[in-house]
């Protein structure tokens, strides 16, 4: 059985988030809430397209991941990247260990910023 | 259909006629191209004002024969994003010398409108969810200016042309 | 360099206020991503990996020492402090937000800067030898006519939605530093033979999927017929370019779907129908922004200050003046080349810090003159030999000193997997590995050009490399196919499939092999590339695949 985690681009900001607890999106993966049943993962879906419609994030989509017990290891390189900043620059993206943007969610009527 | 012409938007005077489907005489009608070439005679001898929606991939010159008969050719937009249109409607007005109502229908989008009226549309098909009235009026005025020889609006707002301004004003 | 009149200033502020009010409508959902994204991709806007990314227009590879400045400030302010010179001419910062985007574009508006059509299915930044204006044995400085291009083409109302991207590159020399061959258009500026000023036209080049050189479509154009030629070419593709499949839309498809004698019959016909471009005005105008490329006032002089001893003092120097450096067309003067390619560093970047000291050096020594290229590198065209020194020291105290243009570890690589979100495996690591492992010896190896995209989209020039690396993805993993023999000068050549594949592990070394090659078979001071195109690419494949 495989396991997904949702991402997206913050729409305003740009940079990368995944889809944590309680509709609030994060910068940091092993954060995301996981979704192993074909039910989950249609419902990490549509929280997708939710606040993709609400003009919180873009491009959401699923993510497959390893699923350790405190990580989310992404199974692509491409997305490995994505959590953590180029391979060539370790003093940028989230693994410089300064990255701080924001959290943010919707609460469906309006986004607040936490 | 709504459509925005003249900086209103108002309802369409004209007639969407299917293929085979007869016309209560004397209506504005828009037919396909196919049905134009079968019945020109017929429908320029009984119909009131009549239009055409021209496919994209067609070669314009065929138009020629029937342009003085013609006061709406409707081009479609299948995609915001397909632009031949645009050509399209460059060709119908500078070379077949065609002065009637262009048309744009299908993906008309308010941020697009500029540049279809700087190559000579000058009426456009909004879909119901269209935007309020001020955003296409907003977005159809943000460039005052133009680059390009020849390339002004027909009527209404018009960005000014530089190019063949500056020889004479040496500025 | 070409000054904005009351109306270019006014057209991209415009521009500007434009762009900020589709992007507020955007933030507030009234438009959708789907009906913004071109808008975006119009202003230079990407979706990357990470971040945004914007693509700032760097028009024909010329910029001021403002300029440059002001690309220093924005990447501090607004960024992370670098920014990424690109293999066309222009420059990208990668960690952008939607919401600063105005505000940046209204500071470049400040120095007559822009970003427009640096993306999307429209007539790109126009680009152009980078050596423009210096070189001696040029028809005339073709960033006029680039200027020109550049005006006519921006928010062209016909041409702003082509079935592809859409780039034109000129030159004036016969030695082609601009890689027109490989353009959908490219202009090659040149006199009739009654002396009349006027173009060659190229169509139908292009790296990609679909690598090909341009043809011929028109030996001889008067400039006056330019614009309304060009306008006559656009519409035929416009309206016969393929856009049912992406990697079949640019214009070298329909071309080699129609053959050159019919798309030249089909854009003559278009032509001879349009009559609205006078090009008595097109001369004019042309004449008008001429003015604006005079040379600056060099003064011819034998005088070298203390060069030669500082030759025979320094080897370092002596090294970079022998390996950057090129004769100026006035006498006592030189073409400088600041490699952007440090040993082990990331080919194109370059810090704020290095963009303010090369804005200063060049206001100092270069006549507030500075040049991008498509090799990514800087020139500096305009350096009294006299200064040459000065120069060198500054530059090499900021890294900026790297003795290596047109050698081996001057590689040019597209952001790859580490930035860009078509990728398909990285480039830059692969550029950094091959550089560490040729420096050593790259004098001994003389010219040599080593290009690596991260995807077929070809951003880094693979196909033209005279060892070209693709990055494709198989099964999960990195891998990097080898073309050999490919070239983008004026005897353009596209690079041919060695053989296998190599493992992210082992292309530097497969590199380092096809080197050792070259340099036991050579003879007389043949290039890589003259010795493969004199034995082919047997030997290459059997030292290659023998040893693998
Ligand atoms: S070649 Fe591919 S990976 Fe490289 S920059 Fe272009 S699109 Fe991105």
């Amino acid at each position: 059985m495989t396991t997904h985690i949702l991402t997206a681009n913050h729409l305003a900001e740009g940079h990368v988030v995944f889809l944590g607890e309680n509709g609030i999106w994060v910068s940091n993966a092993n954060h995301a809430v996981r979704a192993s049943s074909p039910e989950d993962k249609t419902r990490l879906d549509q929280s997708g397209s939710a606040a993709k419609a609400a003009s919180l994030v873009i491009e959401p989509y699923l993510v497959e991941v390893e699923a350790n017990e405190n990580t989310n290891i992404p199974i692509k390189t491409r997305e490995r990247m994505r959590t953590l900043g180029p391979t060539v620059r370790l003093d940028l993206g989230y693994q410089s260990g300064t990255w701080k943007p924001d959290t943010y969610a919707y609460t469906g009527e309006e986004i607040v910023q936490i | 259909m709504p459509l925005l012409k003249g900086g209103i938007i108002e309802d369409d005077s004209f007639l969407d006629l299917e293929d085979g489907a007869s016309f209560p005489e004397g209506a504005s009608v828009i037919v396909s191209w196919d049905r134009l070439r079968q019945d020109y005679a017929l429908l320029a001898a009984d119909t009131g004002r009549l239009g055409v929606r021209f496919p994209v991939d067609s070669d314009p010159a065929t138009l020629t024969p029937f342009v003085s008969g013609l006061q709406v050719i409707a081009l479609e937009f299948a995609a915001y994003t397909d632009g031949r249109a645009y050509s399209l409607a460059r060709v119908i007005r500078t070379q077949l010398g065609f002065t009637g109502e262009l048309r744009a229908t299908g993906d008309v989008l308010a941020d697009q409108v500029a540049f279809m009226r700087q190559v000579g549309f000058d009426a456009f098909e909004i879909r119901s969810d269209y935007q309020p009235l001020d955003i296409w009026q907003r977005t159809a005025t943000a460039m005052s200016l133009t680059y390009q020889p020849d390339f002004v609006a027909r009527q209404g707002f018009a960005p000014a042309e530089i190019f063949n301004k500056r020889r004479y004003a040496g500025s | 360099m070409y000054r904005y009149d009351n109306f270019d200033a006014r057209f991209v502020s415009e521009r500007t206020n434009q762009f900020r009010d589709q992007i507020a409508r955007r933030l507030k959902g009234e438009l959708s991503e789907e009906q913004f994204r071109p808008l975006r991709l119009m202003n230079g806007v990407y979706l990357q990996l990470h971040a945004y990314m914007l693509r700032i227009a760097i028009p024909y590879g010329t910029l001021s020492g403002a300029q440059m400045h002001k690309l220093a400030d924005i990447a501090d302010r607004f960024d992370r402090s670098y920014g990424h010179f690109t293999t066309r001419q222009n420059i990208q910062l990668n960690w952008m937000g939607l919401s600063n985007i105005p505000d940046i574009l209204e500071e470049l508006a400040s120095v007559e800067m822009h970003a427009i059509q640096t993306s999307g299915n429209c007539i790109r930044n126009v680009t152009t030898d980078p050596y423009a204006g210096a070189i001696a044995g040029e028809a005339e400085d073709p960033r006029a006519v680039a200027e020109l291009i550049r005006q006519w083409s921006s928010l062209h109302p016909e041409f702003s939605f082509l079935p592809r991207k859409f780039k034109v590159a000129i030159t004036a020399s016969e030695g082609d530093r601009a890689a027109i061959k490989v353009h959908d258009v490219g202009l090659q500026l040149c006199e009739n033979d009654a002396g009349e000023a006027g173009v060659r036209v190229w169509v139908g080049g292009g790296l990609g999927r679909t690598p090909l050189i341009a043809s011929v479509i028109r030996d001889w154009l008067p400039l006056g017929d330019l614009l309304g030629y060009l306008e006559a070419l656009m519409r035929v593709y416009n309206r016969h370019g393929r856009r049912d499949n992406k990697y079949k839309a640019r214009i070298k498809i329909l071309l080699q779907a129609l053959g050159l004698e019919e798309l030249t019959r089909q854009v003559d016909a278009e032509f001879a129908k349009i009559d609205h471009i006078d090009p008595d005005n097109v001369r004019s105008e042309l004449d008008r922004i001429r003015a604006f490329f005079a040379p600056p006032p060099l003064e011819e002089s034998a005088d070298e200050g203390t060069l030669q001893s500082d030759l025979a003092e320094n080897q370092a120097f002596a090294r970079w003046i022998q390996n950057n450096s090129v004769d100026h067309k006035v006498p006592g003067h030189t073409i400088v080349t600041i490699s952007l390619k440090p040993i082990g560093g990331i080919p194109g970047d370059a810090t704020s810090d290095q963009m303010h000291l090369i804005a200063n050096l060049a206001t100092l020594y270069s006549h507030d003159e500075i040049r991008t290229t498509h090799e990514q590198n800087i020139v500096l065209p305009h350096v009294r030999k006299a200064d040459l020194h000065h120069l060198y020291k500054a530059l090499a105290d900021a890294g900026l000193g790297t003795a290596n243009a047109g050698l081996a570890s001057d590689i040019i690589a597209c952001p790859g997997l580490d930035y860009c979100s078509l990728a398909t495996a990285r480039s830059i690591p692969v550029a950094q590995n091959i550089s560490k492992r040729l420096e050593a010896r790259e004098n001994d190896v003389g010219p040599l050009k080593i290009k690596i995209s991260g995807c077929i989209n070809a951003c880094g020039h693979h196909h033209v490399g005279h060892i070209g690396i693709l990055g494709l993805d198989k099964a999960g993993k990195e891998y990097y196919q080898i073309t050999l023999g490919g070239s983008g000068d004026e005897n353009a050549s596209i690079g041919e499939i060695l053989g296998p594949g190599f493992s992210y592990d082992k292309i530097d070394g497969a590199v380092e092999t096809l080197v050792d090659t070259y340099q036991s078979i050579r003879t007389g001071d043949e290039r890589f590339l003259d010795t493969y195109r004199r034995v082919g690419a047997d030997p290459f494949k059997e030292a290659l695949y023998a040893t693998a």
